[in-house]
């Protein structure tokens, strides 16, 4: 049986990397003793998979990994006995069950959503102004060095809606496996038309939902249509 | 949540911000208005080699059962952190509160190596607490050291307010009730340390005087009070199932160096290897009882969800219950999905068999400890492995699928010649040798033989047979590496045999701290202001700086590494009571020179000394 885990990220963990989150949550998986299934061989490990990795520095009030388990026995314990081994600023917000056939988290991402929270001061009064213009324009370019030379890419295609909220940006974007869009990348060619470079540090991005797309296309939460066990 | 002590700015800018921020799951958190003592526990290396040490964990478990102590960590910050703290003046803080350093009551500092003595004055530079403990004022936090490197303490005792000589678990408590007390009374810091040097286990160094001979020797250590004890005697837990314990270790988020639950199963050594300090430091043996350590390895894994377990201990294979404990870890551990790391036990059939059960043989490879060459230098050294032992369990090991061995072995020792080197490489061959006699070709697989052979340069410790012997110049230690490997190139089988070894200006350094006197402060200070930290970093290690600070201070190397000492010599750390007498060394020390081997304290007790702690496992009158 597999199950969806729900979590969310806040404050100085946001410092810890994507792979030492993994090994962080398989422990507390381990010592909540959720009847997790491992692999055979030497060294067994848990059969997890995790949605789209959250880089250094970003908060994220909605993430997921799967899991597969050998009972649901008590399953209706597993969100508070997860939640009772999670550090300062992790949380357990919700399990559910998985039907067998489905994708699992990582492949089913094609969409994310963020709000940023604006620290610069000469930023802050830009804000409504950087969205409306990103809006008019017809073509967002945005440049990328990779090995095989500069790579263009056009961002209003990766923007599904972007707009502000009580002074702050929010988006949702591409962010499937081949065209994931970094937040840091839409917020640089926000803000450029108007001579503000900004620095990693400037804002804060908070994850505020990781999606599949559904029958139309359509962005809905990864446990959407999913029932909750606890 | 907690305010960090670094900018966002700072944190998304250096390598492993995770390493400064605190936060990990079991670290301890505590009400700043409902305690009464600040106790900061550094170990003076970067976090993912400090997290790896089981005596920080234990302590930091003590001090935090005490309801009126808040213990937190700090590490040395990375050399990129490092130039960002001095350029912004950003204070050094404890990991937990995130508070400056220097507002701590204490901070202790564990000194687990030499080579860690500059990243010391690194910790005291970015708390901005003075060096030189003599200028230090109620402002600042009184430094504590413990740890092996404490048992010579001169080198660095101008560094410290006090030493803890020993096993931490006894005496602390005492000392922060003094503390509390006198810090109620109003005392000065000087009055302070003056009662602290009465406490057993606690050495104040700044309560003593050391006069020196012209030729550089002490004439004399004597305290200036008479109320100041003249030796500091070694502290010990009795009962080592009966003291404190962290079944709920602090969890790091990025991987340690060593990243395992650890069980420590006994303390001291009954082998008395002549170059071996730990296994005369933590004497008399003291064995944790099965019962207690099932109990531990149950929490541990319930409270932690760790992946491996490991045991811990000088020679695992002397654990009187060792094989109930493996049996027992074997089920608990298959039964939650955990690793066993096994120590490097005695090769027999029993640990093959066990290795068998929780490794992948294909994958994993013997290990073996001569330390030397011959036969006639491992008497020297009263290393009690027999080549027979070597070749039978590698026959064993090899009918049981094993192909890989790995050898360790010393170069440097006393009294070593050519053919003790040359033996080095005939062993191997040996090895080779019984592998190709074992196992028949269609049995191969298409596996070869690999044997490594790994040499380290010895280097003489106080409180060891060998602490009278003169360490070998880098010339030598070059010429012996190179003779190895040409030792080992002129075997039969020299194609399976691969060759380790390091340099040697480390080596030469930690020899002069290892029996250095207080007259070695200087030159570390001055080292440290040219630059010097993390000396146990190639990258970091500037052997020039150090030569030319030797220089400046006028002090010379070799008096501290290559010379002999007399039998009478008065060493630095002679007022230091290990238990394990200076009479009972030097008749060690003399038993080396005539090759005599001396048994081990199960088969035989050899009246070292530390029976008189009344506790030990097979001492006379013990436990
Ligand atoms: S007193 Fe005897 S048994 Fe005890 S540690 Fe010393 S030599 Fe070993």
């Amino acid at each position: 049986m597999k199950l969806r885990v729900r979590f969310s990220k806040f404050g100085p963990v946001k410092f810890i990397g994507h792979l030492d989150i993994m090994r962080f949550v398989q422990k507390a998986i381990k010592a909540a003793k959720i009847p997790v299934k491992y692999s055979e061989g030497f060294s067994p490990h848990q059969i997890l998979s995790f949605a789209a990795p959250l880089g250094v520095g970003v908060e994220s009030e909605s993430e997921y990994f799967d899991m597969e388990v050998t009972s649901l026995d008590g399953c209706e314990l597993f969100k508070g006995d997860l939640d009772a081994q999670m550090c300062e600023g992790m949380s357990i917000l919700g399990v559910y069950l998985l039907p067998e056939k489905s994708k699992n988290a990582m492949a089913s991402v094609a969409f994310a959503s963020y709000r940023i929270v604006m620290h610069r001061e000469d930023a802050k009064e830009y804000i409504g102004k950087a969205v409306e213009t990103f809006k008019n324009s017809e073509h967002v370019l945005s440049y990328k060095e990779t090995k095989s030379g500069v790579q263009e890419r056009d961002l209003k295609e990766a923007v599904l809606e972007i707009g502000v909220n009580s002074k702050e940006i929010y988006f949702t974007v591409d962010a499937s496996s081949g065209g994931n869009l970094k937040p840091a990348t839409l917020m640089n060619a926000l803000f450029k038309p108007f001579g503000i470079e900004l620095k990693p540090w400037d804002y804060q991005i908070i994850r505020t939902e990781v999606c599949r797309a559904d029958e139309q296309g359509e962005p809905v939460p990864l446990i959407y249509g999913l029932e909750q066990l606890s | 949540m907690r305010k960090l002590a670094l900018p966002d700015e700072i944190l998304l800018q250096i390598d492993k911000p995770a390493r400064y921020i605190g936060g990990e799951k079991n670290s301890v958190m505590k009400d700043k208005s409902l305690i009464d003592v600040r106790f900061v526990m550094c170990f003076p290396d970067l976090y993912e080699i400090g997290m790896s040490h089981l005596g920080i964990q234990i302590l930091y478990d003590m001090f935090n059962s005490f309801e009126d102590t808040w213990c937190e960590r700090v590490y040395s910050p990375g050399t990129d952190l490092d130039a960002i703290m001095r350029e912004r003046e950003i204070p050094l803080f404890a990991l937990e509160s995130q508070d400056p350093v220097k507002s701590f009551d204490f901070l202790g500092i564990t000194l687990q190596y030499e080579m860690c003595y500059t990243n010391i004055l690194q910790i005291l530079d970015l708390s901005k607490i003075p060096f030189d403990a003599g200028k230090r004022t109620w402002d600042d936090p009184i430094v504590i050291g413990g740890g092996p490197c404490s048992y010579n303490p001169e080198p660095i005792a101008k560094f410290f307010d006090l030493f803890y000589i020993g096993e931490g678990e006894t005496r602390y408590r005492e000392l922060l009730d003094l503390y509390k007390k006198d810090r109620a009374a109003g005392v000065s810091r000087e009055e302070f340390l003056h009662h602290a040097g009465q406490l057993p286990g606690i050495y104040a160094p700044s309560l003593y005087n050391v006069k020196y001979k012209e030729n550089g020797l002490i004439e004399s250590f004597h305290p200036i009070f008479d109320d100041v004890p003249k030796t500091v005697r070694k502290e010990v837990v009795e009962d080592l199932s009966k003291t404190y314990y962290p079944t709920r270790p602090v969890l790091p988020f990025i991987k340690a160096t060593q990243d395992r639950l650890v069980l420590e199963i006994m303390r001291g050594c009954i082998r008395g290897c002549r170059f071996c300090q730990a296994g005369q430091l933590y004497r008399p043996i003291r064995e944790r009882s099965l019962e207690v350590l099932k109990q531990y390895a149950k929490e541990l894994i319930a409270n932690t969800g760790h992946e491996e377990i490991c045991l811990s201990s000088l020679s695992s294979s002397d654990y009187s219950h060792l094989q109930e404990l493996l049996l027992f870890l074997i089920d608990e551990c298959d039964a939650n999905k955990i690793n066993i790391s096994l120590p490097s036990l005695r090769i027999d059939q029993f640990s093959l068999d066990v290795m068998n059960k929780v490794q992948d043989v294909k994958k994993t490879s013997l290990t073996f400890a001569p330390e030397a060459g011959t036969q006639r230098l491992r008497n020297v050294i009263n290393k009690g492995l027999t080549e027979d032992d070597i070749l039978s369990g590698s026959k064993m090991a090899f009918e049981g699928g094993w192909n890989k061995v790995k050898l360790y072995f010393m170069l440097g020792l006393p009294t070593e010649t050519e053919e003790d080197i040359k033996g080095i490489g005939k062993l191997c061959n040996e090895i080779a040798k019984v592998y190709f006699d074992t196992v028949p070709k269609e049995k191969r697989n298409g596996q070869k033989i690999q044997i490594t052979a790994s040499t380290s340069f010895f280097i003489p410790k106080p409180f060891t047979a060998f602490q009278w012997a003169p360490m070998n110049t880098q010339e030598e230690f070059r010429e012996k590496a190179y003779q190895t490997r040409c030792g080992i190139l002129e075997t039969l089988n020299q194609r399976s045999i691969k060759y380790n070894w390091h340099d040697t200006d480390v080596s030469v350094l930690e020899g002069v701290f290892a029996r250095g006197d207080r007259k070695i402060a200087e030159v570390i200070e001055k080292a440290y202001e040219k630059g010097c930290i993390f000396d146990a970093w190639n990258e970091t290690f500037h052997y020039d700086k150090w030569l030319e600070s030797f220089d400046e201070c006028g002090l010379s190397i070799d008096f501290y590494t290559t010379r002999t000492r007399e039998d009478d010599e008065v060493f630095p750390w002679d007022f230091i009571d290990i238990g394990v007498t200076k009479a009972f060394l030097l008749r060690e020390w003399k038993n080396a020179l005539n090759e005599k081997v001396t048994a081990n304290c199960r088969a035989q007790c050899q009246g070292c000394g530390a029976a008189s702690y009344g506790v030990g496992f097979y001492c006379p009158g013990g436990k």
